[in-house]
Protein backbone atom coordinates (compact mmCIF):
# COMPACT_ATOMS: atom_id res chain seq x y z
CA UNK A 1 0.00 0.00 0.00
CA UNK A 2 2.72 2.11 1.01
CA UNK A 3 4.71 1.76 -1.81
CA UNK A 4 1.78 2.17 -4.25
CA UNK A 5 1.65 5.93 -2.31
CA UNK A 6 5.02 6.89 -2.86
CA UNK A 7 4.75 6.00 -6.80
CA UNK A 8 1.63 8.84 -7.08
CA UNK A 9 3.71 10.80 -5.29
CA UNK A 10 6.66 10.33 -8.50
CA UNK A 11 4.22 10.54 -10.99
CA UNK A 12 2.72 14.22 -9.77
CA UNK A 13 6.40 15.38 -9.18
CA UNK A 14 7.29 14.10 -5.83
CA UNK A 15 10.51 13.08 -4.48
CA UNK A 16 10.98 10.58 -1.75
CA UNK A 17 10.55 12.93 1.21
CA UNK A 18 6.94 13.93 -0.04
CA UNK A 19 7.71 17.50 -1.76
CA UNK A 20 6.96 18.25 -5.12
CA UNK A 21 9.50 19.35 -7.40
CA UNK A 22 7.36 19.66 -11.09
CA UNK A 23 9.48 22.22 -12.90
CA UNK A 24 11.97 23.71 -9.98
CA UNK A 25 15.18 23.52 -10.74
CA UNK A 26 17.86 21.38 -8.87
CA UNK A 27 20.99 23.64 -7.85
CA UNK A 28 24.24 21.92 -6.55
CA UNK A 29 26.70 23.72 -4.86
CA UNK A 30 30.27 22.86 -4.47
CA UNK A 31 31.62 25.51 -1.87
CA UNK A 32 31.27 28.37 -4.00
CA UNK A 33 33.32 27.16 -6.95
CA UNK A 34 31.04 25.37 -8.37
CA UNK A 35 27.50 25.39 -9.22
CA UNK A 36 25.63 22.35 -11.37
CA UNK A 37 22.47 23.27 -12.43
CA UNK A 38 19.72 20.79 -13.23
CA UNK A 39 15.93 21.83 -15.47
CA UNK A 40 17.55 24.98 -16.99
CA UNK A 41 15.69 25.96 -20.29
CA UNK A 42 18.53 28.30 -21.35
CA UNK A 43 20.97 31.34 -20.24
CA UNK A 44 19.47 34.76 -20.69
CA UNK A 45 22.93 36.86 -19.29
CA UNK A 46 26.77 35.72 -19.90
CA UNK A 47 28.95 37.71 -18.09
CA UNK A 48 32.09 37.05 -16.11
CA UNK A 49 30.44 38.94 -13.16
CA UNK A 50 26.68 37.62 -13.73
CA UNK A 51 25.31 34.53 -15.55
CA UNK A 52 21.39 34.44 -15.09
CA UNK A 53 19.74 30.98 -15.88
CA UNK A 54 16.65 30.71 -17.47
CA UNK A 55 14.08 27.60 -15.93
CA UNK A 56 10.47 26.92 -15.82
CA UNK A 57 9.53 28.86 -12.97
CA UNK A 58 12.18 31.38 -12.19
CA UNK A 59 15.05 32.82 -13.13
CA UNK A 60 18.39 32.36 -10.80
CA UNK A 61 21.10 34.51 -11.29
CA UNK A 62 24.50 34.12 -9.94
CA UNK A 63 26.49 36.79 -9.17
CA UNK A 64 30.70 36.84 -8.87
CA UNK A 65 34.33 37.06 -10.19
CA UNK A 66 35.77 35.21 -13.54
CA UNK A 67 32.74 33.18 -13.40
CA UNK A 68 32.09 30.89 -16.89
CA UNK A 69 30.01 28.26 -17.79
CA UNK A 70 32.09 24.98 -17.83
CA UNK A 71 29.67 22.57 -19.32
CA UNK A 72 26.19 23.23 -21.02
CA UNK A 73 23.32 20.63 -22.27
CA UNK A 74 19.64 21.29 -23.29
CA UNK A 75 18.42 21.18 -18.98
CA UNK A 76 21.78 21.12 -17.37
CA UNK A 77 24.46 24.49 -16.88
CA UNK A 78 28.02 23.92 -14.84
CA UNK A 79 28.97 27.42 -13.77
CA UNK A 80 32.82 27.70 -12.28
CA UNK A 81 33.83 30.57 -10.96
CA UNK A 82 33.70 32.72 -7.74
CA UNK A 83 30.15 32.92 -6.56
CA UNK A 84 29.41 35.68 -4.38
CA UNK A 85 25.27 35.66 -4.63
CA UNK A 86 22.79 34.02 -5.79
CA UNK A 87 19.66 35.54 -6.41
CA UNK A 88 15.62 34.12 -7.53
CA UNK A 89 14.24 36.65 -9.97
CA UNK A 90 9.99 34.98 -10.35
CA UNK B 1 44.08 12.60 -20.30
CA UNK B 2 41.91 10.62 -22.68
CA UNK B 3 39.38 13.51 -22.95
CA UNK B 4 42.86 15.49 -24.23
CA UNK B 5 43.27 12.38 -26.35
CA UNK B 6 39.71 11.72 -28.20
CA UNK B 7 39.76 15.91 -28.55
CA UNK B 8 43.40 15.77 -30.38
CA UNK B 9 42.61 13.09 -32.40
CA UNK B 10 38.84 14.58 -33.35
CA UNK B 11 40.06 17.71 -33.66
CA UNK B 12 38.68 20.92 -32.34
CA UNK B 13 38.38 25.13 -32.69
CA UNK B 14 39.36 27.70 -30.40
CA UNK B 15 36.51 30.19 -31.73
CA UNK B 16 34.98 33.90 -30.10
CA UNK B 17 31.44 34.80 -30.65
CA UNK B 18 30.51 37.71 -30.97
CA UNK B 19 27.00 39.52 -30.91
CA UNK B 20 24.67 41.65 -29.33
CA UNK B 21 23.30 38.77 -26.97
CA UNK B 22 26.44 35.92 -26.89
CA UNK B 23 24.60 34.14 -24.71
CA UNK B 24 21.87 32.86 -27.43
CA UNK B 25 24.78 31.33 -28.97
CA UNK B 26 25.56 28.62 -25.60
CA UNK B 27 21.60 28.04 -25.70
CA UNK B 28 22.09 27.44 -29.53
CA UNK B 29 24.67 24.90 -28.54
CA UNK B 30 22.80 23.32 -25.90
CA UNK B 31 19.81 22.77 -28.20
CA UNK B 32 21.69 20.87 -30.93
CA UNK B 33 23.40 19.26 -27.83
CA UNK B 34 27.20 20.34 -28.90
CA UNK B 35 29.70 19.55 -26.53
CA UNK B 36 31.45 23.25 -25.57
CA UNK B 37 34.38 23.83 -23.38
CA UNK B 38 36.92 26.44 -22.31
CA UNK B 39 33.77 29.10 -22.61
CA UNK B 40 34.83 32.75 -21.07
CA UNK B 41 32.97 36.10 -21.32
CA UNK B 42 34.54 38.67 -23.53
CA UNK B 43 33.31 42.09 -24.24
CA UNK B 44 30.68 41.44 -26.53
CA UNK B 45 30.84 37.89 -26.54
CA UNK B 46 32.23 34.93 -25.54
CA UNK B 47 35.34 32.37 -26.30
CA UNK B 48 35.44 28.41 -26.50
CA UNK B 49 36.01 25.17 -27.93
CA UNK B 50 34.33 23.01 -30.18
CA UNK B 51 34.85 19.66 -32.28
CA UNK B 52 35.37 20.74 -35.79
CA UNK B 53 32.45 18.95 -37.22
CA UNK B 54 30.17 20.72 -34.21
CA UNK B 55 31.58 23.75 -35.26
CA UNK B 56 30.44 23.57 -39.25
CA UNK B 57 27.09 21.90 -37.90
CA UNK B 58 26.49 25.45 -35.08
CA UNK B 59 27.73 28.00 -37.56
CA UNK B 60 25.29 28.61 -40.02
CA UNK B 61 22.49 28.54 -37.39
CA UNK B 62 24.48 30.92 -35.00
CA UNK B 63 24.41 33.31 -37.90
CA UNK B 64 20.68 33.24 -38.20
CA UNK B 65 21.11 34.34 -34.54
CA UNK B 66 23.26 37.05 -35.17
CA UNK B 67 25.99 36.26 -33.57
CA UNK B 68 29.26 36.02 -35.35
CA UNK B 69 31.49 33.12 -34.88
CA UNK B 70 35.23 33.57 -35.75
CA UNK B 71 38.09 30.86 -35.34
CA UNK B 72 41.03 31.87 -33.61
CA UNK B 73 43.08 28.54 -33.38
CA UNK B 74 43.15 24.78 -34.52
CA UNK B 75 43.87 21.95 -33.49
CA UNK B 76 44.35 18.26 -33.58
CA UNK B 77 44.96 15.50 -35.86
CA UNK B 78 42.70 16.75 -38.72
CA UNK B 79 44.25 19.92 -39.14
CA UNK B 80 48.20 18.45 -38.99
CA UNK B 81 46.72 16.05 -41.67
CA UNK B 82 45.13 18.58 -43.51
CA UNK B 83 48.55 20.64 -43.18
CA UNK B 84 50.37 17.76 -44.77
CA UNK B 85 48.06 16.82 -47.73
CA UNK B 86 50.49 18.37 -50.52
CA UNK B 87 53.48 16.57 -49.07
CA UNK B 88 52.00 13.23 -49.42
CA UNK B 89 54.81 11.64 -49.74
CA UNK B 90 55.89 12.19 -45.72
CA UNK B 91 53.43 9.62 -44.29
CA UNK B 92 53.75 7.34 -47.11
CA UNK B 93 57.53 7.35 -46.19
CA UNK B 94 56.78 7.20 -42.20
CA UNK B 95 54.10 4.28 -42.75
CA UNK B 96 56.96 2.66 -45.22
CA UNK B 97 59.35 2.77 -42.98
CA UNK B 98 56.93 1.27 -39.93
CA UNK B 99 56.06 -1.60 -42.30
CA UNK B 100 59.71 -2.03 -42.84
CA UNK B 101 60.78 -1.76 -39.20
CA UNK B 102 57.90 -4.25 -38.64
CA UNK B 103 59.23 -6.52 -41.20
CA UNK B 104 62.57 -6.55 -40.57
CA UNK B 105 61.94 -7.03 -37.32
CA UNK B 106 61.08 -10.71 -37.93
CA UNK B 107 64.68 -11.58 -39.34
CA UNK B 108 67.85 -12.53 -38.28
CA UNK B 109 70.21 -9.76 -38.48
CA UNK B 110 74.09 -11.10 -37.61
CA UNK B 111 74.68 -14.53 -36.12
CA UNK B 112 77.46 -13.71 -33.84
CA UNK B 113 79.20 -16.89 -32.11
CA UNK B 114 81.26 -17.00 -28.72
CA UNK B 115 83.63 -19.55 -26.87
CA UNK B 116 85.31 -21.18 -29.53
CA UNK B 117 88.75 -22.39 -29.14
CA UNK B 118 89.45 -25.53 -30.97
CA UNK B 119 86.53 -25.51 -32.88
CA UNK B 120 86.46 -23.67 -36.44
CA UNK B 121 84.15 -20.39 -36.33
CA UNK B 122 83.35 -20.86 -40.10
CA UNK B 123 82.14 -24.58 -39.40
CA UNK B 124 80.09 -23.81 -36.84
CA UNK B 125 78.48 -20.59 -39.31
CA UNK B 126 78.47 -23.13 -41.84
CA UNK B 127 76.11 -25.87 -39.65
CA UNK B 128 74.38 -23.02 -38.06
CA UNK B 129 72.88 -22.09 -41.56
CA UNK B 130 72.25 -25.56 -42.07
CA UNK B 131 70.18 -25.73 -39.23
CA UNK B 132 68.36 -22.35 -40.24
CA UNK B 133 70.97 -19.94 -38.41
CA UNK B 134 71.56 -17.39 -40.13
CA UNK B 135 71.93 -13.26 -41.70
CA UNK B 136 68.16 -13.10 -43.30
CA UNK B 137 66.45 -16.07 -41.62
CA UNK B 138 62.80 -16.00 -40.31
CA UNK B 139 63.32 -15.89 -36.48
CA UNK B 140 59.41 -17.19 -35.99
CA UNK B 141 59.83 -20.17 -37.68
CA UNK B 142 63.14 -20.99 -35.47
CA UNK B 143 63.56 -24.11 -33.01
CA UNK B 144 65.44 -22.98 -31.08
CA UNK B 145 66.32 -26.41 -29.06
CA UNK B 146 66.11 -28.43 -32.01
CA UNK B 147 68.67 -26.26 -33.70
CA UNK B 148 70.77 -26.45 -30.45
CA UNK B 149 70.59 -30.19 -30.09
CA UNK B 150 71.25 -30.86 -34.14
CA UNK B 151 74.55 -28.69 -34.27
CA UNK B 152 75.27 -30.08 -30.99
CA UNK B 153 75.33 -33.90 -32.74
CA UNK B 154 76.92 -32.88 -36.03
CA UNK B 155 79.82 -31.46 -34.20
CA UNK B 156 81.14 -33.72 -31.99
CA UNK B 157 83.28 -31.24 -30.17
CA UNK B 158 80.60 -29.23 -28.98
CA UNK B 159 79.99 -29.94 -25.24
CA UNK B 160 77.31 -27.30 -24.30
CA UNK B 161 75.80 -25.01 -26.53
CA UNK B 162 72.68 -22.18 -26.33
CA UNK B 163 71.36 -20.15 -29.32
CA UNK B 164 69.89 -17.00 -28.26
CA UNK B 165 67.84 -14.91 -30.37
CA UNK B 166 67.40 -11.62 -28.60
CA UNK B 167 65.87 -8.88 -31.23
CA UNK B 168 67.57 -9.33 -34.65
CA UNK B 169 70.61 -10.54 -33.32
CA UNK B 170 71.48 -14.41 -32.72
CA UNK B 171 74.00 -15.19 -30.11
CA UNK B 172 75.57 -18.74 -29.65
CA UNK B 173 77.45 -19.58 -26.79
CA UNK B 174 79.10 -22.45 -27.18
CA UNK B 175 81.48 -24.77 -24.66
CA UNK B 176 84.26 -26.84 -26.18
CA UNK B 177 84.28 -30.63 -25.02
CA UNK B 178 87.32 -31.21 -22.35
CA UNK B 179 89.55 -34.07 -23.84
CA UNK B 180 89.72 -37.15 -21.59
CA UNK B 181 93.11 -37.44 -20.00
CA UNK B 182 94.83 -40.67 -21.36
CA UNK B 183 94.69 -42.78 -18.04
CA UNK B 184 96.82 -46.05 -17.89
CA UNK B 185 95.02 -48.80 -16.05
CA UNK B 186 96.70 -51.82 -17.74
CA UNK B 187 98.54 -53.37 -14.76
CA UNK B 188 99.20 -56.38 -16.60
CA UNK B 189 102.47 -58.19 -15.68
CA UNK B 190 104.77 -57.25 -19.48
CA UNK B 191 108.41 -56.40 -20.48
CA UNK B 192 109.99 -54.22 -22.45
CA UNK B 193 111.84 -55.41 -25.38
CA UNK B 194 113.33 -53.23 -28.32
CA UNK B 195 112.07 -52.54 -31.37
CA UNK B 196 114.29 -52.05 -33.32
CA UNK B 197 117.83 -52.25 -34.03
CA UNK B 198 120.29 -50.01 -32.17
CA UNK B 199 123.01 -48.94 -29.29
CA UNK B 200 121.87 -47.69 -26.01
CA UNK B 201 122.91 -44.34 -24.87
CA UNK B 202 120.30 -43.66 -21.59
CA UNK B 203 118.18 -45.92 -19.63
CA UNK B 204 115.04 -44.34 -17.44
CA UNK B 205 113.57 -47.61 -15.88
CA UNK B 206 110.50 -46.99 -13.38
CA UNK B 207 109.64 -50.41 -12.99
CA UNK B 208 111.10 -54.14 -13.65
CA UNK B 209 114.78 -55.04 -13.81
CA UNK B 210 116.77 -53.80 -16.21
CA UNK B 211 119.04 -56.19 -18.31
CA UNK B 212 120.56 -53.92 -20.42
CA UNK B 213 123.67 -51.05 -20.11
CA UNK B 214 124.04 -47.61 -21.44
CA UNK B 215 126.55 -48.57 -24.88
CA UNK B 216 124.99 -52.03 -25.47
CA UNK B 217 124.02 -52.79 -28.32
CA UNK B 218 120.67 -54.55 -29.28
CA UNK B 219 118.47 -55.96 -31.96
CA UNK B 220 115.13 -56.04 -32.93
CA UNK B 221 112.72 -57.89 -30.03
CA UNK B 222 115.56 -57.88 -27.22
CA UNK B 223 114.68 -57.67 -23.60
CA UNK B 224 115.45 -54.43 -21.99
CA UNK B 225 113.65 -54.20 -19.27
CA UNK B 226 111.92 -57.38 -17.26
CA UNK B 227 108.90 -57.79 -15.86
CA UNK B 228 110.05 -60.53 -13.18
CA UNK B 229 111.54 -58.97 -10.72
CA UNK B 230 113.21 -60.89 -7.34
CA UNK B 231 111.29 -59.80 -3.73
CA UNK B 232 113.49 -60.02 -0.33
CA UNK B 233 111.90 -63.38 0.45
CA UNK B 234 113.51 -64.47 -2.82
CA UNK B 235 110.12 -65.18 -4.28
CA UNK B 236 109.49 -63.77 -8.04
CA UNK B 237 107.25 -60.92 -8.48
CA UNK B 238 105.63 -60.27 -12.39
CA UNK B 239 105.52 -56.51 -12.28
CA UNK B 240 103.98 -54.20 -15.22
CA UNK B 241 107.60 -52.74 -16.59
CA UNK B 242 107.85 -49.47 -17.22
CA UNK B 243 110.86 -47.72 -19.10
CA UNK B 244 112.56 -45.65 -21.63
CA UNK B 245 115.01 -46.77 -23.25
CA UNK B 246 117.35 -44.16 -25.53
CA UNK B 247 119.55 -45.64 -28.56
CA UNK B 248 121.30 -44.67 -31.36
CA UNK B 249 119.40 -46.21 -34.19
CA UNK B 250 120.46 -46.28 -37.77
CA UNK B 251 118.10 -45.50 -40.57
CA UNK B 252 117.45 -45.00 -44.36
CA UNK B 253 115.38 -41.84 -46.47
CA UNK B 254 114.89 -42.51 -49.91
CA UNK B 255 113.70 -39.73 -51.26
CA UNK B 256 112.95 -39.06 -55.64
CA UNK B 257 112.45 -35.60 -57.62
CA UNK B 258 111.52 -35.49 -61.08
CA UNK B 259 114.15 -33.43 -63.47
CA UNK B 260 110.90 -31.53 -64.90
CA UNK B 261 107.58 -31.25 -63.52
CA UNK B 262 104.58 -28.61 -63.56
CA UNK B 263 103.34 -26.62 -60.61
CA UNK B 264 100.48 -23.98 -60.26
CA UNK B 265 101.60 -20.65 -58.72
CA UNK B 266 100.06 -17.06 -57.98
CA UNK B 267 101.17 -14.54 -59.87
CA UNK B 268 100.69 -10.73 -59.08
CA UNK B 269 97.56 -10.68 -60.95
CA UNK B 270 94.39 -9.97 -59.45
CA UNK B 271 90.56 -8.61 -59.87
CA UNK B 272 88.58 -7.08 -57.09
CA UNK B 273 85.00 -7.04 -57.23
CA UNK B 274 83.09 -4.86 -54.46
CA UNK B 275 79.78 -5.94 -53.67
CA UNK B 276 76.54 -4.29 -51.14
CA UNK B 277 74.51 -6.46 -49.16
CA UNK B 278 71.49 -6.10 -47.51
CA UNK B 279 70.43 -9.35 -45.57
CA UNK B 280 70.52 -12.16 -48.76
CA UNK B 281 70.39 -9.99 -51.29
CA UNK B 282 73.48 -8.40 -52.89
CA UNK B 283 74.10 -5.61 -55.29
CA UNK B 284 77.26 -4.97 -57.59
CA UNK B 285 79.32 -1.92 -56.50
CA UNK B 286 82.26 -2.21 -58.81
CA UNK B 287 82.68 -3.31 -62.65
CA UNK B 288 85.86 -5.75 -63.16
CA UNK B 289 86.19 -6.99 -66.64
CA UNK B 290 89.22 -9.56 -65.52
CA UNK B 291 88.78 -12.89 -65.86
CA UNK B 292 91.91 -15.57 -65.29
CA UNK B 293 92.20 -19.04 -66.53
CA UNK B 294 92.54 -20.67 -63.35
CA UNK B 295 92.00 -18.76 -60.13
CA UNK B 296 91.87 -18.70 -56.64
CA UNK B 297 89.21 -16.82 -54.72
CA UNK B 298 89.06 -15.15 -51.32
CA UNK B 299 86.21 -13.16 -50.08
CA UNK B 300 86.18 -10.52 -47.49
CA UNK B 301 82.96 -9.63 -45.15
CA UNK B 302 82.34 -6.23 -43.96
CA UNK B 303 78.90 -5.69 -42.10
CA UNK B 304 78.25 -2.09 -40.73
CA UNK B 305 78.01 -1.38 -37.17
CA UNK B 306 75.77 1.03 -35.07
CA UNK B 307 76.27 1.32 -31.43
CA UNK B 308 77.90 -2.07 -31.40
CA UNK B 309 74.95 -3.53 -33.01
CA UNK B 310 75.96 -5.23 -36.26
CA UNK B 311 73.57 -3.98 -39.03
CA UNK B 312 72.68 -6.33 -41.69
CA UNK B 313 73.72 -4.25 -44.23
CA UNK B 314 77.64 -4.31 -45.63
CA UNK B 315 80.35 -4.28 -48.57
CA UNK B 316 81.64 -7.91 -49.39
CA UNK B 317 85.34 -8.12 -51.27
CA UNK B 318 85.80 -10.85 -53.53
CA UNK B 319 89.50 -10.69 -55.00
CA UNK B 320 90.34 -13.41 -57.00
CA UNK B 321 94.06 -13.98 -57.98
CA UNK B 322 95.27 -15.17 -61.11
CA UNK B 323 97.15 -18.92 -61.00
CA UNK B 324 99.51 -20.06 -64.13
CA UNK B 325 101.07 -23.30 -64.69
CA UNK B 326 104.94 -23.24 -64.17
CA UNK B 327 107.00 -25.43 -65.60
CA UNK B 328 110.51 -26.40 -63.84
CA UNK B 329 113.62 -28.29 -64.87
CA UNK B 330 116.04 -29.26 -62.31
CA UNK B 331 119.40 -29.43 -61.85
CA UNK B 332 121.63 -31.05 -58.98
CA UNK B 333 122.26 -28.40 -57.10
CA UNK B 334 118.45 -27.25 -57.05
CA UNK B 335 117.05 -30.86 -56.90
CA UNK B 336 119.56 -30.87 -53.46
CA UNK B 337 117.85 -27.68 -51.48
CA UNK B 338 114.91 -29.58 -52.24
CA UNK B 339 115.80 -32.89 -50.64
CA UNK B 340 117.03 -30.71 -47.85
CA UNK B 341 113.79 -29.14 -47.63
CA UNK B 342 111.98 -32.37 -47.34
CA UNK B 343 113.98 -34.32 -44.85
CA UNK B 344 113.92 -30.96 -42.62
CA UNK B 345 109.83 -31.55 -43.24
CA UNK B 346 110.86 -35.61 -42.60
CA UNK B 347 112.85 -34.68 -39.14
CA UNK B 348 110.03 -32.41 -38.19
CA UNK B 349 106.74 -34.34 -38.49
CA UNK B 350 107.68 -38.01 -38.79
CA UNK B 351 110.89 -38.24 -36.83
CA UNK B 352 109.55 -35.12 -34.25
CA UNK B 353 110.14 -36.72 -30.80
CA UNK B 354 113.31 -38.48 -32.26
CA UNK B 355 117.04 -36.19 -31.84
CA UNK B 356 118.98 -36.08 -35.00
CA UNK B 357 122.47 -37.70 -34.36
CA UNK B 358 123.92 -37.28 -38.02
CA UNK B 359 122.76 -37.47 -41.58
CA UNK B 360 124.61 -38.27 -44.76
CA UNK B 361 123.36 -37.19 -48.05
CA UNK B 362 123.91 -38.63 -51.31
CA UNK B 363 122.19 -37.81 -54.33
CA UNK B 364 122.11 -39.76 -57.45
CA UNK B 365 120.95 -38.73 -61.35
CA UNK B 366 118.71 -40.99 -62.66
CA UNK B 367 117.28 -41.14 -66.39
CA UNK B 368 114.36 -38.65 -65.54
CA UNK B 369 114.95 -38.26 -61.87
CA UNK B 370 117.42 -36.97 -59.12
CA UNK B 371 117.14 -39.40 -56.33
CA UNK B 372 118.45 -38.60 -52.68
CA UNK B 373 119.65 -41.73 -50.24
CA UNK B 374 119.77 -40.26 -46.62
CA UNK B 375 121.68 -42.38 -43.88
CA UNK B 376 120.47 -41.00 -40.51
CA UNK B 377 121.32 -42.04 -37.07
CA UNK B 378 118.21 -40.75 -34.59
CA UNK B 379 118.35 -41.18 -31.10
CA UNK B 380 115.43 -42.71 -29.94
CA UNK B 381 112.96 -44.36 -27.72
CA UNK B 382 113.07 -47.93 -28.91
CA UNK B 383 111.36 -49.36 -25.31
CA UNK B 384 107.93 -51.37 -26.45
CA UNK B 385 105.58 -53.00 -23.83
CA UNK B 386 105.35 -56.65 -24.77
CA UNK B 387 103.00 -58.48 -22.22
CA UNK B 388 103.49 -62.16 -21.24
CA UNK B 389 100.77 -64.19 -19.59
CA UNK B 390 101.72 -66.34 -16.33
CA UNK B 391 100.33 -69.75 -15.38
CA UNK B 392 100.84 -71.02 -12.23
Amino acid sequence: MQKNKNRDYQKDGYNSVGMNIGGVPMIEMLGNRRITLEGSTGILLYESENIKVNTNKMVVSFCGRGLCVRCISSSCVEIEGFVTKVEFLT
Amino acid sequence: MLIKIIRFFRGYVDFCAKGKFPERFLNITARYGVNLWNAHPIENGLEASMYISDYRKIRIIARKAKIKPKIKAKHGFPIIAFRYKPRIGLPIGAAAGLILMIVLSNFIWSVSITGTENISEARLAEVLAENGIKTGAYKNNLDVEKIERDTTLKIGEIGWMSVNITGNIASVEIKEKAEKPELSTNTNPCNIKAKCDGVITKINAKSGTTKVLKGSGVVKGDLLVSGITETKMNTIQYVHASAEVFADVISEKKLSIPKEYEYYSLTDNSAVRTRAFFLWTEFPCSLSFKSFEYSAYSEKKENLFCNNVVLPLGMKTETAFEIVKNKITLDKNKAQKAFENSLLLYEAFEKGKSQTVNRKMSIKDAKDEFICETDYVFNENIAESVDFSVTE
